[in-house]
């Protein structure tokens, strides 16, 4: 059974004041297996945000299904998402948008505290994902005094201290150099091998060459893939280097 | 002028940030205006227990003095906040700080203008309404008229400028020290968790402590006044310290316990709460001592208000009392040609021969004259003797020539003997109540003494008020009281009236005394009306401020708390959930300061009894009924107040 499955996904933005309307999703199409590890590139403004916070049910889509995990989001009643999100869902934000108001700890416990667990299995999981980012030293200081590299592993734990059906990543390496996005995409890679199902958007080559398969979104559509099959990331980097130029020229 | 200009369009640019800060220092400008000019008004001075109501009034003068100058420092700092990024953006742009400065000075000038033009104005139309409102309600005989004491506009201009001048100090003080490339980057890092101060909680509870102490130990809050000051801004100090620091320690505290912490609802308020403490606990500190100042005001002045009735019967219990020398047959016949001119029914008449209030002070364990030293702690005695106190009691006195029975009047004496200049009496007993004469507080103590004789009392009398100039105190006085049983007020008046005028033509030695319950009333109607009124005013004045205050917060933290739960949404939180945190948080912060202004209150208890003495209210139940009562309504508007600006927040928090 696919993990995610999308299909003739439309959405449209009406814009209150005036009568315009922005297409910004035209009919995806989109399947994810998994244990998969999916990146979708496209420009600046081809929808990629839109398309991520629909699958995060953040967003309602104008029209077509999501599926995930076989269950159709569209039957999810608007009280249950929240629940939906906790329980499926794992989130990492180009901006972290982590908490000031909590320690790490407390910024990485936040899921689950609102799903009610236990203080001590709390605890016991919260080492289990902090070790292997290497934020375990940090989680007594506060969002404020961290870098940005640490700040985002930091979403990263705590995105996937549920052990989410799949995790979602809107532009992770947006804020982060060269070097500490390096650093996150070798989590990435990392978490992945240990079976999590990844979907990230992101407009950077590099980030997305990490991932196994590559979609490409131009014009609201999904206009073509690539799979990494047994190319290096340098090699994989080349191959999409080449495919966007070749579908930039074809609007020129 | 280039500076001049970017600081004026400035201050119109950022109107959503400036508004409210213009709006709340107009706010302060005036509320001073009103109590500058209440305090200052000539109408105070005619009030009965004019020192005491004028104290009182000062009193309240300086507190709004004080809050002022902590609030326009707190709303400074919040608009500060939400400047410090345009600083750094000017700063980037080329404004050198010196610049910036100079930038700031302006639009603390400008500022000051408008905010002073707006508030002296809002403050004398507000006042001269008041005023015209308080004749209608209390009559054509009122003491107070409005009048603009110069004084008064003076001490507000002042407290503006040196306020003024503050504000600027704190502003260049934040550009002195700000760094642009950190401004820009973020507005949002500089706000750190703040820490738990053991020190300032510990300072909290002294200062609270100390203070709920004073004011409770205090007797006569009027003659320790000072002390009583000091033992208000103590409990100021103590609460701002309470919210700053204590309750960071005590949110800290829960925080340290995982099984009460991570609780989903617990989780979130008690970090949000110790964050938000460092930028609100100014602002509910603020309520806190600005609801306390409506509850206490509210309950002194309807108290007042209420209790005019009993204060009436204890102070006259009788219609008319005359008071003339034993041998002064020309008044009593003229009173009686008045009575018989009227025809008038008169009841429960009764008459009793004392001397006249005896002027004594204490030293060691005597009691001496007043000429001898200075005068330290002061003792009214008034004598009488045995046979009299036997004719209008019915009582059996049997008294030995060194036994006394005494009655406190007003004050305590306690002792086992009194000591009169060189003459030793034992107190024989003590007595509760005699006709004619009823207990009050007044500043002055006072003793009936009964005197076994004739004879002894006159000696006391030669002993200690010989002197030639001493006269006055040797003559026996007859005190008569009746009432009047007619209710027509046309007959009473001029009833009353003709006996004024008899006694007034008879006086002889000074003596001759009238006191007219109605007239009484009438003066005391007004006196209470009037103050009534002034605590009105004041009262409306703080429920304003708070009413600001709670916006201001609403405003603010709204503002943050939207970053907030968007993010808490993201995660997975539910927006029914999101509902009950805020409304459990909102629950709380309404809760505290009101929580705290009542425990303020019940320490305020004793100070608002004592006083409310002064004025010959003694109906204890009364006084607590006003009070609860006052309190009551005052959670109730509060409530509505923060139900209100509770929906703003709301909107801003849920997009
Ligand atoms: N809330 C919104 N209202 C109206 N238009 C929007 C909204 N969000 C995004 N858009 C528009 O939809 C398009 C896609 O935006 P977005 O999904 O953010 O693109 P991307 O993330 O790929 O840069 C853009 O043209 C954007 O202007
Ligand atoms: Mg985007």
């Amino acid at each position: 059974m696919n993990m995610l499955e999308v299909k003739h996904l439309k959405k449209i933005y009406q814009s209150r004041r005036s009568s315009l309307s922005i297409e910004a999703l035209s009919d995806i199409e989109l399947e994810v297996q998994p244990g998969e590890y999916v990146a979708i590139m496209g420009e600046s403004g081809s929808g990629k945000s839109t398309l991520l916070n629909i699958l995060a049910t953040l967003d309602q889509p104008t029209s077509g299904t999501v599926k995930i995990n076989g269950e159709d989001l569209g039957n999810v009643t608007e009280k249950n998402t929240a629940a939906f999100r906790r329980e499926h869902l794992g989130f990492v934000f180009q901006d972290f948008n982590l908490l000031d108001t909590f320690s790490v700890k407390d910024n990485i416990l936040l899921p689950l505290v609102l799903s009610q667990e236990k203080v001590s299995e709390m605890m016991v999981k919260v080492t289990a994902v902090a070790t292997p980012l290497g934020i375990s030293d940090l989680l007594e200081k506060y969002p404020y005094e961290l870098s940005g590299g640490q700040q985002q592993r930091v979403a990263v734990a705590r995105a996937i201290i549920t052990k989410p059906d799949l995790l979602l990543a809107d532009e992770p390496t947006g804020a982060l150099d060269s070097k500490t996005t390096g650093q996150l995409l070798d989590v990435f890679d990392q978490i992945n091998q240990q079976a999590q199902t990844i979907l990230m958007v992101t407009h950077s080559s590099v980030t997305a060459s990490h991932a196994k398969r590559v979609l490409f979104i131009k014009d609201g559509v999904v206009c073509h893939q690539l799979y990494k099959g047994d190319k290096t990331n340098q090699e994989f980097l080349e191959t999409i280097n080449q495919t966007m130029t070749v579908l930039l020229a074809k609007e020129g | 002028m280039f500076l001049l200009k970017l600081a004026a369009q400035n201050l119109r640019k950022n109107n959503r940030t400036y508004l409210p800060f213009y709006f709340s220092m107009i706010f302060l400008v005036a509320l001073n205006t009103v109590t500058q000019l209440v305090v200052r008004n000539p109408g105070m001075k005619k009030l009965y227990g004019a020192d005491e109501a004028i104290i009182i009034f000062n009193l309240g003068a300086i507190i709004v003095i004080i809050f002022s100058i902590i609030f326009s420092i707190y709303t400074n700092s919040f608009l500060l906040k939400q400047r410090t990024k345009e600083f750094g953006l000017y700063n980037v742009l080329g404004l050198g700080k010196r610049e910036l400065y100079r930038m700031v000075a302006f639009e603390n000038l400008l500022t000051f203008a408008l905010t002073m033009l707006g508030g002296l104005l809002t403050g004398l139309v507000f006042a001269k309404l008041s005023f015209l409102i308080l004749r209608k309600i209390i009559g054509a005989t009122a003491t107070f008229t409005f009048s603009i004491s110069g004084l008064g506009l003076l001490i507000v201009i002042a407290i503006f400028v040196a306020i003024s001048l503050v504000q600027f100090l704190l502003n260049a003080w934040q550009i002195h020290r700000m760094n642009p490339v950190n401004l820009l980057h973020s507005n949002r890092s500089g706000e750190r968790v703040p820490k738990s101060h053991w020190l300032m909680t510990i300072v909290a509870f002294v200062s609270l402590g100390v203070g709920y102490y004073w004011a409770v130990t205090i007797n006569n809050p009027v003659e320790a006044i000072i002390l009583f000051f000091f033992a208000i801004l103590l409990v100021i100090l103590g609460t701002y310290a309470l919210f700053m620091a204590g309750s960071v320690t005590l949110l800290k505290f829960l925080k340290k316990r995982p099984n009460y912490y991570y609780k989903a609802n617990h989780f979130i308020s008690v970090s949000n709460m110790i964050y938000r403490m460092k930028q609100n606990a100014a602002g509910l500190a603020s309520i806190a001592i600005l609801s306390t100042m409506v509850l206490v005001t509210l309950a002194i002045t309807i108290s007042l208000y209420v209790g005019q009735q009993d204060m009436l019967r204890d102070r006259y219990p009788y219609d008319v009392t005359i008071s003339a020398a034993v041998d002064d047959k020309a008044t009593t016949k003229a009173i009686e040609q008045v009575r018989e001119k009227y025809d008038i029914e008169v009841t429960n008449q009764q008459n009793l021969v004392s001397t006249t209030d005896l002027p004594l002070i204490h030293e060691g364990n005597r009691l001496v004259s007043v000429n001898r030293t200075k005068s330290r702690r002061p003792v009214m005695l008034r004598l009488m003797t045995a046979a009299e106190y036997e004719r209008v009691t019915g009582r059996f006195a049997k008294l030995n020539p060194h036994q006394v029975i005494t009655y406190e009047l007003a004050g305590k004496y306690d002792d086992q003997v009194l000591t009169i200049g060189k003459q030793r009496f034992d107190i024989k007993q003590q007595i509760h109540s005699l006709p004619h004469f009823k207990q009050a507080l007044t500043p002055v103590d006072t003793l009936i003494v009964v005197m076994p004789n004739t004879t002894v009392l006159n000696q006391v009398l030669a002993q200690n008020f010989g002197r030639k100039q001493d006269a006055y105190y040797r003559q026996m006085v007859k005190t008569t009281v009746f009432n009047v049983a007619t209710k027509d007020p046309k007959v009473r008046t001029a009833f009353n009236e003709d006996l004024k005028q008899a006694v007034s033509k008879q006086t002889n030695g000074g003596l001759a005394r009238l006191d007219i319950k109605d007239d009484y009333k009438k003066s005391s109607s007004v006196l209470i009306g009037g103050f009534l009124f002034l605590g009105l005013i004041f009262g409306l004045a703080f429920i304003l401020a708070t009413a600001l205050i709670i916006y201001y917060k609403q405003i603010s933290e709204g503002l943050d708390d939207k970053i907030r739960f968007n993010i808490l949404q993201k995660v997975g939180m539910d927006h029914d959930f999101v509902k009950r945190v805020i409304h459990s948080q909102i629950l709380i912060v309404f809760f505290f300061p009101i929580a705290v202004a009542a425990v303020h209150l019940t320490f305020a208890f004793p100070f608002i009894k004592s006083l409310l003495l002064l004025f010959g209210l003694s109906n204890t139940a009364l006084i607590i009924g006003t009070t609860v009562a006052s309190a009551v309504g005052f959670m109730i508007i509060y409530f509505i107040v923060y139900q209100l600006t509770a929906k703003v927040y709301y909107r801003l928090v849920e997009r």
